[in-house]
């Protein structure tokens, strides 16, 4: 190990100096990320497709991009933000894959209950817009998510939602209807 | 990194563009981290909120270290170890090589082009005497005293036996160079199979062809072998169950040439096996063959992982 290797190692590197290490062939940096991302990436996936096989597929090829695109990695942003997009991407090829088999693995969406009980979770949405959007169907409130915050496609949003393309487009013109609606009202 | 170290990239929470529910956000994390983690967790995980605040409440643990550890401690320890070896073993793995390139940008996935191009069959050694084989089946075929007629049918009977010899090789004993990797990668071994006998068919077929073209041989003749080639591999593999698939692989190929030459001596015409009513007869058998394979991967253990 290289003195400069050594010396991110013992700091708690961040995690651009380790894709840096990783793209020299540091199989060590490719460990440590998963150590430090694999939890909450495996979490936050599993909770929009049930079935762990499809999850764990995921997380698995969205490291090995990592590890095999690091070279050509621009720290534009986080190394995180980067990662949940690949494995979302994943994500949704494999559902692709495994819908192909006639295995329905889509998101499941449940809820909503009512926001409105206590302070704390009020002021989760302490914007208008995300007050409004907590209050709208369930439905409408996945294709939001998945478009506006997670920049999927209408076609992506489709697969991982199990609807059609069609469906994705009403529903996300019918939220923003209301939306707007809510936040109009709210301004008068 | 454009700007400072709080700012979130992945700003996962509603559709909040304007930038000021991130202060908000920051001062209410701030005095009583922990207590709010655990608090955003039991939230998140009671799943009765709706996407929106499910999004916001991730965004809000995905903005500080101790709140992403909280999202992962809610996976299995063992799970996340599951994965982590299969990952390593595939970084650590040989780099890929320029087949197994071609077949991913091709659409195939990482883990079945790796499993194809590492299938015992395709390695060099036995391409290379898979080659030798045939060369000496033409020589043979093409001595002086072999009628035109002859010549493609020892070409007829051997070209079966390329992709037979490649199945029995794939899933015999022989040293398998993704072992490990298929160890620690939770795979369907009916995939496995599926995936290996796909690749030496093609394999076979790509070579076989080309011998065909070198012998000059009638249209017909140049691909007279496929059925037969399809009745002895699926044949094989659905006898491997109870015979192992080295002995299943022998037995079949002796089956085969004992045909041949049954059907050519009875007949007096030596390629009668390949003929039209016979490659009807094939077909059948081909398709059953591939529907014994089907019922015994469901009733079989032989199939399972």
């Amino acid at each position: 190990m290289s003195p400069v290797a050594h010396e991110i190692r013992t700091q708690q590197p961040d995690d651009a100096a380790l894709v840096g290490l990783m793209a020299g062939g540091d199989h060590e940096a490719l460990d440590l990320l998963y150590r430090r991302h694999a939890g909450w990436l495996t979490a936050r996936l599993q909770r929009r497709c049930p079935d762990p096989d499809v999850v764990d597929t995921a997380v698995q090829e969205a490291f090995l991009a990592a590890w095999r695109g690091a070279a050509g990695w621009r720290p534009t942003g986080e190394f995180g933000a980067w990662l949940w997009t690949v494995a979302l991407r994943r994500l949704i090829d494999q559902i692709r894959r495994q819908r192909r088999h006639g295995r329905d693995v889509s998101w499941e969406v449940v809820g909503t209950e009512p926001i409105d009980d206590g302070e704390f979770v009020l002021s989760l949405s302490d914007t208008t817009v995300g007050a409004e959007l907590a209050r709208l169907d369930p439905d409408l409130q996945a294709v939001m998510v998945a478009t506006a915050v997670d920049g999927l496609s209408t076609g992506e949003t489709a697969t991982l939602l199990g609807i059609p393309r069609g469906t994705v487009k009403s529903r996300l013109s019918r939220a923003r209807k209301l939306l707007r609606t809510a936040i109009d009202e709210e301004e008068r | 990194m454009t700007s400072g170290p709080d700012d979130r990239h992945d700003d996962a929470g509603v559709p909040d563009r304007t930038g000021d529910g991130r202060g908000a956000d920051d001062e209410r994390g701030a005095p009583d981290m922990e207590g709010s983690d655990i608090e955003l967790l039991r939230i998140w995980r009671s799943n009765h909120l709706g996407p929106a605040i499910e999004c916001r409440i991730e965004a809000a643990l995905m903005s500080d270290p101790r709140g992403r550890e909280a999202l992962g401690g809610t996976v299995p320890a063992q799970r996340l170890e599951r994965n982590r070896l299969a990952i390593m073993g595939l970084a650590t793995a040989p780099r890929r090589g320029r087949m197994e390139r071609l077949l991913v940008r091709l659409g195939v996935s990482d883990s079945a082009a790796r499993l194809a191009t590492a299938t015992p069959a395709l390695r060099a050694a036995w391409l290379i005497s898979t080659v030798l084989a045939l060369l000496f089946a033409l020589a043979t075929a093409s001595s002086s005293t072999a009628s035109g007629l002859e010549r493609v049918v020892v070409y007829l009977t051997i070209a079966p036996l390329v992709p037979l010899a490649g199945v029995a090789l794939a899933f015999g004993s022989a040293v398998d160079p993704v072992h490990e990797t298929t160890v620690a990668t939770p795979i369907d071994r009916t995939r496995l199979l599926l995936i290996r006998t796909m690749t030496i068919l093609i394999t076979s077929i790509a070579i076989l062809m080309i011998g065909a073209v070198l012998l000059a041989a009638p249209a017909v003749a140049a691909v007279a072998w496929l059925l037969p080639a399809l009745v002895v591999t699926a044949g094989s593999i659905a006898l491997s169950p109870r015979l192992g698939p080295q002995r299943a692989a022998t037995v079949v190929a002796a089956a085969w040439i004992l045909i041949v030459l049954l059907l050519g001596g009875l007949s007096g015409d030596s390629a009668a096996a390949f003929q039209p009513a016979l490659q009807v007869v094939w077909l059948v058998l081909a398709t059953l063959a591939a529907v014994l394979v089907d019922r015994q991967r469901r009733h079989s253990r032989y199939f399972e992982a």
